[in-house]
């Protein structure tokens, strides 16, 4: 199998894992704008888990994360009736032209055949496990200021990367990027006392960004 | 904050260039919103502007500073004038400008100089600061205007005028001078404390680049010369062809590394450019085919016997791309039956024929194929800019590896050498002090390519946070920017933060440097694009761009936003609508209750600009004090001489045009 076939998989296992968490936390149908931020979300805390970024580049927009490829695959997985699409409309940003606005959710029988595979193997089943842990997070803020929270996010919301350039979180081969990075500094602030697990660690940067946030008003 | 110079008053007498008028003789200059010099070739436009600028900086100059040429990487360092130098006014007049002075009145914050120099030699001869008199000491001087601008040496305080206050004819653009950029963003919005440290710590990098590059030097020759003298042994022929070949591919691979290390720097630009084009080429992809879509989902949704959402869409997808998503294979023949079923007017999914009502639709064909052009248009170029993409990875990825390679040859090399010459008989005792002396200037150069190391890991680190620091105001340039820019353009132009790699000196890892870069839409880019160089750009907005961006940075980093833009000559070449959007900019950034000041000159017969200007300044005169007549307050070229009616014409015209503008 080609590498590129790879990524293609990984992403569409992603999408898959991500509104099967929508679903556990009652938040579906995911709206596109969420289903991107929720996707970048994975990405960004990816390194917290020790798992390997599927996205690491993406351009930084003022909308918020918005991956074409990702997009291309959810598509992909409408076709193949994996996703069922609802609220299919245009609308046009003044900032990036025409852009789809529609809301996704599983069809569970495809859906919860695809996840079944992926948790029989070991690997795959922490990603799965992963991607379901950081929905129920973020399903933890109101759906409407997940946009909020990237604008805040420690990556995302980098002054030192402005809108319309590329934000590459994995570009720091010996360090995780900011937002795993400010994750994982809960665990040492609180160590050796208590030793914070991976999910935990999710949890707690998500509290943090909605902290900020309301701080923020 | 940094305060800007703004010019309040400037005198000349005795100076034979400028004889004046016969009741008011020399040149008196009240500066006042905008002041406009007019003249034709050598009646000293140019020399009045630079007499402003040496006024201010005196018989001083950069170190290495070429007007015109990027700042480069070097130490800032301030330079005593060369005589020629400090003749420049001199040489000009036929008395060597013997007792002629300039006297300027300026403010530099809440602080007020005055102060007056010999135009024979730039001497200071006189130093008034709040109306207190001074040492006419010229470190004195500097101090006072140093503190009094808020920054960190007297080569900042030039550098600050010569990028920023100062438009000279031979100038470069800021924007994209990305060297000089970081100096005048840490000059600007670093505290001068922290200036100073950036300061420290560069030229101590840089010059222990220097030596470590002239060890290397000397440890190459001592090489060489070592390499001549065992040539000239007789020893076991195999450990002298061993030897012979080993030190020979030595240099090679050296020389070899020294090379890709530079263009690694290049090649790691052009990934992250390329990487971008693709990106931004991928998300307007993404938009042109939205609309696409949208439009072929209207026509079809007119044609469908049915709403249901996922049908649409699915069609929607397939007549877009030629892609099915149920399969995912192409089909384009199911593509062409779909659109003929559209064409013919028919159910798409049946083939029944349709009732008018059902046909109705909003989308006229033009639209159709105004989309579909924009949607090819959009894949032409997400297809190139990828092509370039994966083109420059490739190449970066090749010289990370021939570096790698590099630096592991030239290590164990190295070790196989000192191990065939320490196999070496004992007889050649010369030979084997030298190679010992060699062997010490070998861990000498190592020992300073570590500490180099080290510093420059320091000033990277220290680089880092004091990025940050400058990328708080980050957003606040960009939208100071976009405001000027909107108004001095018609295409859409934003200023964007981003950081940029550079060496330091000529060796090791390059630094990230903050930077801005610049994104202008044009003619074949409906959304901002990069603009790397200036010749991505017209020339007349290459020096709007420039202006804007030198508007920005005082409006954003003075004291109170005020300063004073000094412009030789500019852009005359402009058509008339530009004209008077670029007179529009500079009068309301000139304009009477800003404190701001302008001071422009030109050419009695260049362009529409002047006329403009004139026109929203409401100067109806040459007599008006906001301009600086030289046809009648220099002394006459041999052409004014002969021809003086011939420029009073065109001066009355000009001032007839700008009452008519």
């Amino acid at each position: 199998m080609m590498p590129a076939d790879v990524q293609t998989l990984r992403r569409r296992l992603r999408v898959v894992a991500l509104l099967a968490g929508a679903r556990r936390a009652g938040t579906t149908p995911v709206g596109i704008s969420q289903l991107h931020a929720l996707a970048y979300f994975a990405d960004a805390l990816s390194p917290v888990w020790d798992l390997r970024i599927v996205d690491t580049q993406l351009l930084k927009r003022v909308a918020g994360p918005f991956s074409p490829a990702l997009q291309a695959d959810v598509e992909d997985l409408v076709g193949q009736g994996v996703v069922i699409p609802s609220d299919v409309q245009y609308v046009q940003d003044p900032d990036s032209g025409w852009r789809l606005q529609a809301a996704y959710r599983l069809h569970w029988s495809f859906g919860a055949r695809i996840l079944d595979e992926a948790r029989s193997f070991k690997r795959w089943e922490r990603e799965v496990r992963f991607v379901e842990e950081v929905v129920l997070a973020f399903s933890t803020i109101d759906q409407n200021r997940l946009l909020a929270a990237v604008a805040t996010d420690a990556s995302y919301g980098d002054f030192e990367v402005s809108a319309g350039r590329l934000l590459d979180i994995a570009r720091d081969e010996e360090h995780p990027n900011l937002t795993a990075r400010v994750a994982l500094r809960f665990r040492h602030l609180l160590e050796p006392k208590v030793h914070l697990r991976a999910p935990e660690l999710v949890h707690l940067y998500v509290r943090e960004l909605d902290r900020r946030m309301s701080r923020a008003g | 904050l940094i305060s800007f110079p703004v010019f309040d008053r400037l005198h000349v007498a005795g100076y034979d260039m400028y004889p004046g008028a016969p009741d008011a003789p020399g040149l008196d200059i009240v500066f006042d919103g905008t002041t406009i010099v007019l003249g034709a070739n050598g009646l000293g436009k140019t020399t009045l502007v630079t007499m402003l600028f040496r006024m201010c900086v005196g018989p001083a100059e950069l170190a290495n500073f070429a007007p015109g040429e990027p700042l480069g990487n070097r130490i800032l360092e301030v330079r005593a004038a060369r005589p020629p130098e400090r003749r420049v006014f001199a040489d000009r007049v036929a008395d060597k400008a013997a007792d002629a002075t300039a006297s300027l009145v300026m403010r530099l914050g809440p602080r007020s100089f005055a102060w007056t120099r010999s135009l024979r030699d730039l001497s200071l001869l006189e130093l008034q600061v709040d109306d207190e008199g001074q040492t006419t000491d010229e470190e004195a001087f500097r101090d006072l205007f140093v503190e009094a601008a808020g920054l960190r040496d007297f080569a900042d305080w030039i550098l600050l005028l010569r990028f920023i206050s100062f438009y000279f004819e031979d100038r470069g653009a800021l924007v994209w001078d990305a060297s000089a950029q970081r100096q005048i963003l840490r000059l600007l919005f670093l505290p001068p404390d922290l200036s100073q440290q950036w300061g420290t710590l560069e030229a101590d990098v840089l010059s222990r680049d220097t030596d470590m590059r002239n060890l290397r030097a000397v440890v190459n020759r001592a090489e060489r010369e070592m390499l001549a003298a065992e040539r000239d042994l007789e020893r076991e022929p195999a450990t002298k062809e061993k030897l012979d070949e080993l030190q020979a591919e030595q240099p090679r691979d050296i020389k070899a590394l020294d090379e890709i290390s530079e263009t690694l720097v290049i090649l790691e630009r052009d990934q992250a450019r390329a990487r971008l084009d693709a990106a931004i080429a991928a998300d307007e992809r993404e938009s042109a085919y939205r609309e696409l879509e949208r439009l072929q989902l209207m026509s079809i949704a007119a044609a469908f016997p049915s709403q249901d959402e996922t049908i649409t869409y699915l069609f929607a997808k397939l007549a877009a791309d030629s892609r099915c998503l149920v399969c995912g294979q192409d089909a384009p023949g199911a593509v062409e039956a779909l659109r003929e079923r559209v064409k013919e007017e028919r159910c798409v999914v049946c083939g029944s024929a349709l009732r008018a009502s059902r046909r109705a639709t909003n989308v006229t064909r033009r639209q159709l194929t105004r989309a579909e052009n924009a949607f090819a248009a959009a894949e032409t170029r997400l297809k190139r800019t990828t092509d370039v993409k994966e083109k420059a990875e490739e190449a970066f990825a090749v010289a990370v590896l021939q570096v790698r390679e590099l630096r592991a040859r030239i290590t164990h090399r190295s070790a196989e050498i000192d191990a065939q010459i320490a196999q070496l008989p004992p007889e050649e005792g010369e030979l084997r002090e030298r190679r010992d002396e060699l062997s010490g200037l070998r861990a000498g150069l190592d020992e300073k390519v570590a500490e180099l190391d080290e510093a420059r890991q320091g000033f990277a680190t220290f680089v880092a946070d004091a990025r940050r620091r400058i990328a708080e105001r980050a957003q606040a340039v960009q939208q100071t920017f976009t405001a000027f820019a909107e108004d001095f353009l018609f295409e859409q132009c934003e200023l964007r933060y981003q950081p940029h790699f550079a060496r330091i000196g000529q060796s090791g890892e390059a630094i990230e440097y903050p930077a801005f870069d610049l994104d202008m839409t044009g003619a074949t880019f409906e959304s901002p694009v990069p603009r790397g160089g200036p010749e991505q750009v017209s020339e007349s907005q290459r020096e709007f761009i420039d202006l804007a961006f030198r508007m920005t940075l005082m409006t954003v980093a003075g004291e109170g936003g005020v300063g004073s833009l000094a412009i030789d000559a500019p852009e005359s070449s402009l058509d008339a609508v530009f004209v008077q959007r670029a007179a529009d900019v500079l009068t309301r950034f000139a304009r009477r209750d800003s404190n701001n000041r302008l001071i422009v000159t030109s050419n009695l017969i260049e362009g529409d600009l002047i006329p403009e200007l004139l026109r929203q300044n409401g100067i109806r005169s040459q007599d008006d004090p906001h301009v600086v007549d030289l046809l009648n307050l220099a002394a006459p070229t041999a052409a004014i001489a002969k021809l003086r009616p011939s420029y009073e014409v065109v001066r009355a015209r000009l001032f007839e045009q700008a009452a008519g503008a």
